[in-house]
């Protein structure tokens, strides 16, 4: 089936000097943007798009190929080296990575992070390049009713982001819903929730939320910390980032083999997340990890375990291989990158669809073999870059903090040149901060805020269709019928497993007495 | 009686799993720092602002597919609300957690201050340009901080300064010109 | 001593008009003697910015300043019309515009724009929207399409984004067809539920039909005219509503100024910009990302704004 002179073609665009430069330039570019917080890779990308016009076809889907890749592994570093995400899609890989970091062990998380993003992004790409049309036509069958148990059954798993207090996670994902209802009602386009204000109409988008959450709220808590020690003069003043020093002990491979299923799970997940559009990396991320922590509770996911950052970021990169599957196999976009990368092509003057097999082979087979090269470039050079960020990450407080702070305002502004995303950073770093205050898991919001009102559409999209039926809406076909189910499973299952914990505390409390 | 078991058997215990609840501490506190407390304050905000979009007049707009504007953010109201409640009446309504014991309004309103100094920041990019804007958050933020010696600080402020400001240049980022726009740019 | 004559007429002349004439009149002389600002109230790295992209550095030849393109999205492309309004009306800022954002404005009741809040330059480009259906479906041709819907009234699922479907609306509307519309964020999600079967037809731009070869058939065209030669030879012979005397609706691409600003202005704008587009190189670049040329000029243009807005208005509620 593969054209022989096609694909030789293919290789010798690829690895000319040109091609490879290009993508390694992206490859820095995306993992040096990624990691810095408050800036993402995604307008980088928008903003490179122009540039291509002048480039050779292969060089530019190198460059913006080699951004994105590196975006996604980018933001970890920052992630696990002064808790702040640089990418929305790190935020699932804060948790354990940063705890890893306070243990001694950063050095180890760092590593970890690259090794299950390239392995997970090498699977997945090869799956790309080998499934895309098959596993397009799979993606069709997920039609508005399908999709809505899809994202019901992973707003599901939210049970286990919760973390020890149930409530508080249900109230976090509670008002990630309210959040994610600010801004247009999905059938009518009517402004809704907007509290009178006519900017909001688009809502709040995620970008200057991660950035405000993260980023912002982990920033002015130790900056007020270091001014209340300052001001009364306190004595000692903990460490505030433990270093990252270069004599620390490196990964070894018999940790990375035991993470292998959590990296598995990353895998499957985030390539799921990628071939359905309206997900993404971010999506990708935070499932993969809450599926982890269901799947192995004793493993102790989200106290600082290696297998937390492997879930995680095999979770986001897997998508990024993927997110081209519709483009390729129907010429639609399943996310904003596929888009752009649709985008890049087109300036070219090639059209995304499955006709470009017939009509460009051997430019279709270049970015296919452009999703390889790219993932190891991103292995070297997140090998080098990483050692130099963390050490960033040792910088004394009141100089990093400052300077986080104004690349979050930029990074928000940048985002879609709209000052009001700078006073929404700004906003919810106060909500971050006192949510981390009062110990409030940010994970169930961002997945609340995410795929709560893609469940809307979907619902709402299928009570259309069905003409207001809930139960054809609902379970109209096997697939939507199967997935209720599982859903149903899962919240069973997790019931079942906060059921029994509560028993055992409780347990716990009688022995201590009887022992008392 | 109850479980009468003594407090400090509760006290933050290694973390395991999912179980523990890192940071929980459940020596007695004041009523107003327990999650009790703190439930009862989200509970008054939530009700406010349910209450302001239950009597606006968009929420009541009915949309062609038979469900109203409204509906959906009040679902979402009423799911932060039973939250609440289970967080106000729940085993771990009287405890509270470390940071909560230990806050000071002093520090509640210096988050604040620096929020608000940021934001006034932003707003002086149009009068003093984006990098001048740039240099004072990173100088004067880590003097404020407490950073000595004063040269290094300007110094990184300079470098920080610039840094983003090609960064801008390279992006294509434009930000609204002002009177002294031409400075900074 | 003629020549002398004449330069010292031309100096006093302009010598005059410099002290005489109020500010503006000379900087109408000397429009543009500045850098333009070319603003894009959509998302960035997509079509809409593309298009601007290649149009600006056209232009930018034509006039010997930059264009530059500022790409500010946010609340449906209120934002970006926010900021054209509130730059000065010397037409040194030009905005790109179709229905999206007129929609946007007109569905807003707080909205500090209203949709009339803008003077056209002229339209660079339209497109006729298609309507898709799946090959071998019940609904691959539009005799079928209203055999189903004049047996079904209100059960042909159609989708597609807002501006796209008030194109169908219109249609079926005229055509005394009652159909179900599903609304959809994007083209790109509309066209996977109708190649999935979840929903019968969808309404896209020409090129998303044509990359979708024969995966979909294309079944009527909705736009303003008949599709082009070119078109046609990609898609084949689409029948056309004008055809069965129903108007189709534009979806044009509109350059827009602050609605203070003088003709003069506007009228040396849309003369650059017919130049734009006519260049060869800048015409070959568009061609190539498979977009078509439509121009209209000043008048023509704010005619075919008058008509959308009208469009928006009489149909857009049957969508609320």
């Amino acid at each position: 089936m593969l054209d022989q002179t096609h694909v030789l073609e293919a290789f010798a665009l690829v690895f000319s000097f040109n091609t490879l430069a290009w993508t390694l330039l992206g490859v820095v570019v995306g993992v040096g943007v990624g990691a810095m917080p408050g800036l993402s890779p995604s307008p980088a990308i928008a903003l490179l798009l122009p540039l291509t016009f002048t480039m050779s076809l292969p060089a530019a889907l190198g460059l913006l190929i080699g951004v994105y890749k590196g975006g996604i592994y980018g933001g970890s570093i920052s992630a696990i080296s002064f808790a702040t995400p640089g990418t929305a899609e790190a935020g699932a890989t804060v948790m354990d990575g940063y705890k890893l970091t306070e243990a001694g062990k950063g050095r180890k998380a760092l590593q970890m992070a690259l090794y299950a993003s390239v392995t997970a992004d090498m699977a997945t790409s090869l799956l790309t390049i080998v499934l895309a049309p098959s596993l397009a036509l799979v993606a069709l069958n997920f039609g508005p009713s399908e999709r809505l148990w899809m994202f019901a059954l992973a707003i599901a798993l939210l049970g286990a982001l919760s973390g020890g207090h149930f409530a508080k996670g249900m109230f976090a994902a509670a008002l990630g819903l309210f959040i994610g209802t600010i801004g247009s009602d999905p059938v009518s386009m009517v402004p809704r929730n907007t509290f009178g204000q006519w900017w909001l109409s688009d809502g709040v988008e995620l970008v200057p939320l991660i950035i405000g959450l993260f980023a912002v709220a982990t920033m002015i808590e130790k900056s007020s910390q270091a001014i209340l020690h300052w001001v009364s003069k306190t004595e000692t003043h903990k460490a505030v980032y433990r270093k990252i020093s270069s004599t620390e002990e490196p990964l070894t491979f018999a940790e990375y083999r035991r993470c292998w299923k959590e990296m598995a799970i990353g895998t499957g997940v985030g390539a799921f997340a990628g071939i359905l559009p309206g997900l993404g990396a971010t999506v990708g991320a935070f499932l993969s990890y809450g599926v982890a922590m269901q799947m192995s509770p004793e493993k102790g996911i989200g106290t600082g375990k290696l297998e937390g950052v492997a879930a995680a970021e095999a979770g986001n990169n897997a998508t990024a291989g993927p997110t081209m599957i519709p483009l390729l196999a129907f010429g639609i976009p399943g996310g904003t990158v596929a888009a752009m990368i649709g985008g890049a092509l087109a300036i070219q003057g090639i059209q995304a669809g499955p006709r470009m097999f017939e009509m460009f082979p051997a430019q279709i087979y270049s970015l296919f073999i452009i999703l390889i090269v790219a993932n190891v470039l991103v292995l070297a050079a997140g090998y080098s870059l990483s050692g130099l960020f963390s050490r960033l990450g040792q910088a004394p407080l009141p100089l990093l903090a400052p300077i986080v702070l104004a690349m979050s305002m930029l990074g928000a502004y940048a985002y879609q040149t709209n000052s009001y995303d700078v006073g929404l950073a700004l906003f919810f770093g106060l909500v971050g901060y006192l949510m981390n205050k009062a110990e409030m898991p940010i994970a169930p919001l961002i997945i609340t805020f995410l795929l709560a009102p893609l469940a809307e559409e979907s619902l709402r999209r299928a009570l259309l269709i069905n003409g207001g039926d809930w139960s054809t809406a609902l379970f109209g076909s096997g697939l939507a019928l199967s997935l209720a189910l599982a859903t149903a499973a899962l919240i069973a299952f997790i019931a079942y497993g906060e059921f029994r914990k509560a028993r055992r505390l409780s347990q716990q409390d009688q022995d201590a007495e009887a022992g008392a | 009686m109850g479980s009468k078991s003594p407090d400090f058997l509760h006290a933050k215990g290694p973390a395991k799993g999912g179980d523990a609840t890192p940071g929980h501490d459940d020596r007695p506190v004041g009523w107003a720092r327990s999650n009790r407390g703190i439930a009862l304050v989200l509970i008054v905000i939530t009700l406010v602002i349910g209450g302001s979009i239950w009597s606006s007049e968009w929420a009541h707009r009915e949309v062609r597919d038979g469900f109203k504007l409204g509906s959906f953010p009040m679902f979402a109201i009423i799911l932060m609300f039973l939250s609440l409640l289970v967080m106000a009446f729940d085993s771990k309504s009287k405890s509270t957690t470390e940071a909560v014991r230990d806050f000071k309004l002093v520090e509640g309103g210096i988050v604040l201050a620096l929020l608000l100094a940021l934001g006034g920041a932003f707003l002086l990019i149009p009068v003093l340009g984006f990098a001048v804007v740039i240099f004072l958050i990173v100088f004067l933020g880590a003097l404020l901080l407490g950073y000595r010696p004063v040269w290094i600080a300007l110094v990184t402020a300079l470098v920080t300064a610039g840094g983003l400001h090609a960064l801008t240049i390279v992006l294509n980022v434009q930000f609204p010109p002002g009177l002294l726009g031409f400075i900074g740019g | 001593m003629f020549i002398r004559r004449e330069v010292i007429a031309r100096l006093a002349l302009g010598v005059l008009t410099a002290t005489a004439l109020p500010g503006f009149a000379m900087a109408q002389d000397d429009f543009p003697s500045k850098d333009l600002q070319w603003v894009v109230p959509y998302s960035a790295g997509g079509g809409m910015d593309n298009w601007s992209r290649v149009v600006a550095e056209g232009l930018s030849q034509q006039i010997g300043q930059n264009v530059n393109v500022e790409v500010r999205a946010g609340a449906g492309g209120a934002i970006g019309w926010k900021y054209l309004l509130d730059q000065p009306a010397d037409g040194y800022t030009l905005m790109i515009g179709s229905a999206s954002p007129m929609i946007a404005v007109m569905s807003e009741e707080t909205s500090p724009i209203k949709v009339t809040d803008v003077k056209i330059v002229n339209v660079l480009s339209d497109y006729n929207s298609q309507v898709m259906a799946q090959p071998g479906s019940d609904f691959d041709s539009w005799d079928k399409i209203k055999a189903f819907a004049e047996a079904n009234p209100g059960k042909l699922t159609v989708g597609g984004t807002l501006s796209q479907s008030l194109a169908a609306a219109s249609v079926m509307a005229q055509a005394g067809l009652q159909a179900n519309f599903i609304p959809y964020p994007g083209t790109s999600a509309a066209v996977t539920d109708m190649l999935g079967g979840h929903i019968n037809l969808a309404v896209v731009t020409p090129t998303t039909a044509v990359s979708l070869g024969d995966k979909a058939v294309p079944v009527l065209n909705v736009g303003p005219r008949a599709n082009s030669e070119e078109l046609t030879a990609e898609l084949g012979e689409v029948p056309w509503v004008g055809d069965m005397g129903y108007e189709g609706m534009a979806q044009p691409r509109w350059i827009g100024v602050h609605p203070d600003t003088p003709d003069e202005i506007v009228a040396k704008l849309d003369a650059a910009l017919k130049a734009t587009l006519e260049d060869e190189a800048t015409a070959k670049r568009i061609a190539d990302m498979g977009e078509e040329i439509i121009y209209d000029s000043t008048p023509e243009a704010t005619k075919t704004y008058g008509a959308i807005q009208k469009a928006i208005e009489t149909y857009l509620p049957t969508m609320q």
